[in-house]
């Protein structure tokens, strides 16, 4: 009981000293609106590794072709990574003089990227899933970043594309909640995870430091980490907006999160001298902090999952005792209602987790200003406070799991 | 990369302990508030049974009924304060202490009123335990006795008294129905239940027709 009060309470208090602390770094960082002159705009290079997209790819080219960009400084590169269906010959069949088709053999997203960056031409790179596309003036927003020599990679804001069902209705209010998270560490210049699916990169920074890992779990995460170990910064464009097609069952999002929080584990251990004063608040404060919220919420979270499963059979061996029934149904949740109402808002508890998801509305509040767009979460915020935390935990655990005993995952 | 601020990190202890710090206060502001209600509440079930006592309402129009299911309102008040500040706070023995006072005097106002107005009424007392190995049984109990109540609350009186409370009301009815371990049920001062785990086991008791 003692442990689990103080598991709880130290969760939330650690909880409360990060939010502060990024929105005092985020709130004391006046952002300034770069003006960029449209003759002194670099040569993007836009480089999109594809495997049997099919059903995207023409899409996904097209938005990449209708970005509002000097026709005359755009490239875009489609380096099909040995598609067994017809993603070449789609890919082949667009007729335009800015866009090259290169063919492979499988070799995984790394290798098409690199093929792709050694045939770009761009002082600048971005990298794009072959199912995503972009809002045409991201590009020119994120460019703009670059002016600043530091500055090696520059991401834009996710969102789910056409979001249907639960799963990528809660992935889209993850993404939108993300926008408060990722403008903060952007503050402290402690960006750590940037979108594979749409990022810019100065090419200079593969040319010195090497291209994508290839094999890497997370090759996007490994280069942000990259980027911070050699002291470079990354900036984060909110209102720069792309769409991508995410999970839509509840296997393909836990293959996916296994990949993600698998290749997290491996590349932070790969980077963990980041976690050192010489790399300020991104070792002191973001990543530690990181850390342990994830390791508190997940013990918390399966304590509690532990406990209402407990609680959930004393409550059927109670209603046993009552021969209950559904005809009295009402009865008894209006005494059940008049006696959890006393004793949720008498409890902290419970006022922690209203806190809590006072905070939530507020990072959302702020991810619709941010972003410039209309972020339609209405029906989407309950079943991301219902489903979220259960779902985030037990991808940890699944995703530890594999790491522990040494599983191998696979990209796809 | 960014720098640390100490002042950053100052402010954010602030910020941070003043939240903590006020979900406590909210926190205990609410218990308070359901204390004093609770006494009060007690109070005004105190005058009520005053009232019908000294003859001031002879008639036999259901007070004492109103008056059962406000302690019972009172009594999970105090379930839910034993809950949150723990069975050995004086304030809930003190409450405890008064609202088992009450109970009795309740208690035997009914069985006047019984007598009086020709009543028939199933009396229920209760002596639960909160000790460890008696939580399960006493909450199986108490879940029953709820249901029964809730059911035919103007007929069923039940006065539940924490057997491990040292007070000279719960001492001399423990003396009378000579109790001697706790989650013992009696009804209508005759019958003794040990045991009850489904409410089968009751309903015959509490039947009219069985008394």
């Amino acid at each position: 009981m003692i442990l689990r009060e103080t598991i709880i309470y130290l969760t939330a208090y650690i909880g409360l000293f990060t939010i502060s602390y990024y929105a005092l770094s985020l709130f004391s960082k006046k952002s300034e609106e770069i003006e960029l002159d449209t003759k002194r705009l670099p040569f993007v290079s836009i480089v999109i590794p594809a495997y049997n997209e099919e059903k995207t790819i023409l899409q996904t080219i097209k938005s990449a072709c209708n970005l509002d960009y000097p026709k005359n400084k755009l490239e875009i590169i489609v380096v099909d990574d040995g598609s067994n269906d017809k993603t070449y010959k789609i890919a082949k069949s667009l007729k335009s003089d800015i866009v090259k088709v290169f063919s492979k053999s499988n070799g995984g997203k790394a290798s098409a990227l690199n093929l792709g960056i050694k045939h770009a031409r761009g002082e600048i790179v971005v990298t794009m899933d072959a199912d995503t596309y972009v809002s045409s003036d991201a590009l020119k927003k994120m460019v703009k970043c670059f002016l600043e020599k530091e500055v090696m990679c520059v991401s834009p804001s996710p969102t789910v594309h056409n979001p249907k069902g639960i799963l990528q209705r809660l992935q889209q209010v993850e993404y939108f909640l993300g926008v408060f998270f990722r403008k903060a560490f952007a503050s402290m210049d402690a960006i750590h995870i940037t979108p594979g699916a749409f990022s810019a990169y100065r090419k200079k920074f593969f040319d010195k430091y090497g291209l994508f890992e290839i094999g890497n779990l997370t090759e996007d995460l490994e280069m942000a980490l990259r980027i911070q170990a050699n002291h470079y910064k990354i900036r984060y464009v909110p209102d720069a907006v792309f769409y991508t097609h995410s999970p839509n069952t509840f296997f393909s999002l836990l293959k996916q999160r296994r990949r993600w929080y698998s290749g997290l584990i491996k590349n932070l251990w790969r980077y963990r001298k980041l976690f050192s004063r010489k790399y300020g608040e991104l070792g002191v404060i973001v990543l530690p902090a990181a850390l342990i919220t994830i390791t508190l919420s997940i013990t918390l979270t399966v304590w509690l999952i532990v406990d209402s499963l407990l609680r959930l059979n004393k409550e059927i061996l109670l209603l046993k005792s009552i021969n209950f029934s559904f005809t009295n149904l009402f009865n008894f949740n209006k005494f059940f209602f008049e006696r959890m109402y006393i004793n949720f808002f008498s409890h902290p508890y419970a006022l922690f987790f209203l806190l809590f998801i006072g905070i939530t509305i507020g990072y959302l509040i702020f991810a619709k200003k941010n972003i410039k767009k209309e972020i339609p979460v209405s029906f989407s915020f309950p079943i991301y406070l219902l489903l979220y935390a259960v779902l985030f935990s037990f991808w940890w655990i699944i995703s530890v799991f594999y790491i522990l005993l040494n599983k191998k995952i696979k990209w796809r | 990369m960014g720098q640390i601020s100490f002042s950053r990190i100052v402010l954010s202890f602030l910020i941070s302990t003043l939240l903590f710090i006020s979900i406590f206060i909210i926190s205990n502001w609410i218990i308070i508030s359901e204390y004093q209600r609770n006494t009060e509440l007690q109070q005004r079930i105190e005058q009520k049974i005053y009232f019908i006592d000294s003859n001031a309402i002879q008639n036999c129009t259901d007070y004492l009924t109103t008056a059962s299911i406000e302690l019972d309102n009172a009594g999970s008040i105090l379930g839910i304060l034993e809950d949150r500040l723990g069975k050995n706070n004086p304030i809930v023995i003190s409450q405890k202490e008064n609202y088992s006072r009450l109970e009795l005097k309740h208690f035997f106002s009914i069985k006047n009123y019984m007598k009086r107005c020709n009543k028939n009424i199933t009396t229920i007392l209760f002596f639960y335990s909160n000790k460890k190995e008696y939580t399960e049984d006493a909450e199986i109990k108490g879940y029953i006795l709820s249901k029964i109540k809730r059911d035919d609350p103007e007929r069923i009186m039940i006065y539940s008294f924490d057997y491990d409370l040292n007070t000279e009301t719960i001492n001399i009815l423990k003396e009378l129905y000579n109790i001697k371990k706790p989650n013992i049920i009696i009804i209508n001062e005759k019958t003794i239940l040990y045991d009850l785990k489904d409410i089968n086991d009751i309903i015959d008791y509490i039947n009219p027709e069985k008394f």
